[in-house]
C-alpha cells in the first residue's frame, strides 16, 4: 500500500486500503501508526426492514450534506451469500447520486464472516475515513430486526426508517431497535396509513421508561419532511448525551470481534464440531489465549 | 488466498435495457464474487468513479444502443488516466463481429454476446484474474494480445 498517496486522500489509495481491511490485513492499530491523532466524523447509521425507503432517504441526506460542503462517505452494506460467499451490491441503483461528486466517497460492503448483519471489520472502516477527514459517514444496512442493534455498536447515531404497513416487524423493533434509535422516521407519509403508523409507535414508547426519540413523518417520494429532519439531526449531533446501552453493545462488539481474530478460532471450532471439547472448555482454551 | 473478485457491471449511455445485466451480475455472484450493479444510464466519468470507490478487479460494460464504439473506449481511456490500468475490462450486449477486434486493441479483453452461457463467463473471470496473479498482462492499459473467445 502507498502510505503518501493514502495521506494525500487519492481515492484510490483509500479503496485499496478498505480491500485491506476486509482482507483482515489493516486495523486500526495499523492507522494510528500513520495518523497518530484521529478525530472522528460524524457517524450516522441507518437502518429499517427492506422495502421502508432508506436508500431514497440516504439520497436525500447526501445531497444535503454535499450542499453544505461537507466532505460525505457512505459504507452501504448488503448480505454475503452463505453458500456461494457471493454478494450482489445494489445499493448505487437506488441512490442516484452515489458516483458524481469528488466530495463523496461511495463503498459497497458484503457482510461476509459469521457476524451477521455488518461486516466484522466496519469500525476499522470508520476510523480510517476519520482519518482521512470525512465530516459525515453514513452506514445503511438491511435492518432484520434484533441482529441489527450492532449497528448501534459502530455508529454515533441511529436513524431508524420505519413506513406504513412495516406492523410485522414492530414486535421484533420494540425489543431492540427503537430504544436505541435517535430518530424514528416514518417514511410514504403521503399513504394514507401513515399516521396510523405513526400513533402505533408513539404509543410503543410512550410504555418505555426512557427518554424517547422523535418520530417524524417525510416522503421520500414527494420530498416532503425533510427540513425537519435536517434540523433534528443537528439537534441530535450537536446534544450527543452519554448512553449506558450503546456503550454496553459497542463493548460486546468489540470482544466478539476480538473472538473472531483469536488464532486459535478455526481449532477451537473444529473440536467442538466433533465433540472433542464442551463449550465450557472452548470458553476457558478462548480465555487461555487472549 | 481469497479467490474472491469484486466486480463492477455497469450500464453506459443511454440504454434502458438490463436484464441481461442483472442476469450476469447474479452469475457472478453465484460464482462467489462481490458484484456491484450501477444502473442505468451512467456517464463514463460516473464508472471510472464507481471502480475507484469499488476497488473493482473487474468491469464488465453492458451495451445494447449501439454506442459502444464511443463509450467504451473512453472509459478504458479514463482508467488509464486515472491509474486503473490494471482493471479488467469485458464487454457484453449487442456488439457486432466488425466492431470487436477495434475494441479488443483497445483493451477489452472479452466480448459476450447472446447466448453466452455463465460458465463461460466464470472461466473468463477465473483465468483472466490467474493471469493477474502471475504477473502476466491483463488489464485494459496493458500491452498483450491476450484476448478470450
Amino acid at each position: 500500500m502507498d502510505i503518501n498517496k493514502l495521506k494525500q486522500g487519492d481515492r484510490r489509495a483509500l479503496s485499496k486500503t478498505i480491500s485491506l481491511i476486509e482482507n483482515g490485513e489493516f486495523n486500526s492499530a495499523d492507522l494510528r501508526k500513520i495518523f497518530p491523532e484521529i478525530i472522528s466524523g460524524d457517524v450516522w447509521a441507518i437502518t429499517g426492514s427492506p422495502g421502508v425507503g432508506k436508500s431514497c432517504i440516504c439520497e436525500y441526506l447526501i445531497e444535503n450534506w454535499l450542499n453544505s460542503n461537507f466532505k460525505v462517505a457512505v459504507l452501504a452494506v448488503d448480505p454475503s451469500s452463505p453458500l456461494s460467499g457471493g454478494a450482489l451490491l445494489g445499493d448505487r441503483i437506488r441512490i442516484n447520486n452515489s458516483d458524481n461528486s469528488d466530495n463523496l466517497y461511495f463503498r459497497s460492503l458484503a457482510t461476509r464472516g459469521q457476524s451477521g448483519a455488518i461486516p466484522s471489520n466496519i469500525l476499522d472502516i470508520v476510523n480510517l475515513l476519520s482519518a482521512l477527514k470525512y465530516e459525515k459517514i453514513l452506514i445503511e444496512t438491511v435492518g432484520a430486526g434484533q441482529a441489527e442493534v450492532r449497528v448501534a455498536a459502530v455508529s454515533q447515531y441511529l436513524l431508524l426508517v420505519e413506513a406504513p404497513d412495516s406492523g410485522d416487524m414492530l414486535q421484533a423493533e420494540k425489543a431492540g431497535l427503537m430504544e436505541l434509535a435517535d430518530i424514528i422516521l416514518v417514511n410514504k407519509s403521503d399513504l394514507e396509513r401513515a399516521n396510523e403508523k405513526q400513533e402505533q409507535l408513539e404509543l410503543a414508547l410512550k410504555l418505555s421508561d426512557h427518554e424517547t426519540p422523535p418520530i417524524l413523518m417525510v416522503s421520500a417520494k414527494e420530498k416532503n419532511g425533510f427540513e425537519e429532519l435536517f434540523l433534528e439531526m443537528n439537534k441530535v449531533s450537536n446534544n450527543k448525551k452519554p448512553s449506558m446501552i450503546k456503550s454496553k453493545i459497542s463493548l460486546s462488539y468489540a470482544w466478539e470481534s476480538l473472538l473472531w481474530k483469536h488464532t486459535d478460532i478455526d481449532l477451537i471450532i473444529g473440536k467442538l464440531e466433533t465433540n472433542e471439547i464442551t463449550l465450557d472448555d472452548a470458553i476457558n482454551l478462548l480465555k487461555e489465549g487472549l | 488466498m481469497d479467490d474472491r473478485l469484486r466486480i463492477i457491471i455497469a450500464k453506459p449511455g443511454l440504454d434502458g435495457h438490463d436484464r441481461g445485466a442483472k442476469v450476469v451480475a447474479r452469475a457472478l455472484r453465484d460464482a462467489g464474487h462481490e458484484v456491484i450493479y450501477t444502473g442505468l444510464r451512467r456517464t463514463p466519468e460516473e464508472i471510472v468513479r464507481t471502480v475507484i470507490d469499488e476497488d473493482a478487479d473487474f468491469l464488465g460494460l453492458s451495451s445494447l444502443s449501439g454506442a459502444h464504439n464511443y463509450l467504451i473506449p473512453k472509459i478504458i481511456e479514463l482508467l488509464i488516466e486515472s491509474d486503473c490500468g490494471d482493471v479488467i475490462v469485458f464487454a457484453g450486449g449487442i456488439i457486432p463481429e466488425k466492431d470487436r477486434s477495434d475494441l479488443f486493441s483497445k483493451g477489452v479483453r472479452a466480448i459476450f454476446g447472446p447466448g453466452t452461457s455463465s460458465v463461460q463467463m466464470s472461466e473468463f473471470v477465473e483465468t483472466a484474474s490467474k493471469r493477474k496473479v502471475e504477473s502476466l498482462p491483463v488489464g485494459c492499459g496493458e500491452e498483450t494480445d491476450w484476448q478470450w473467445n
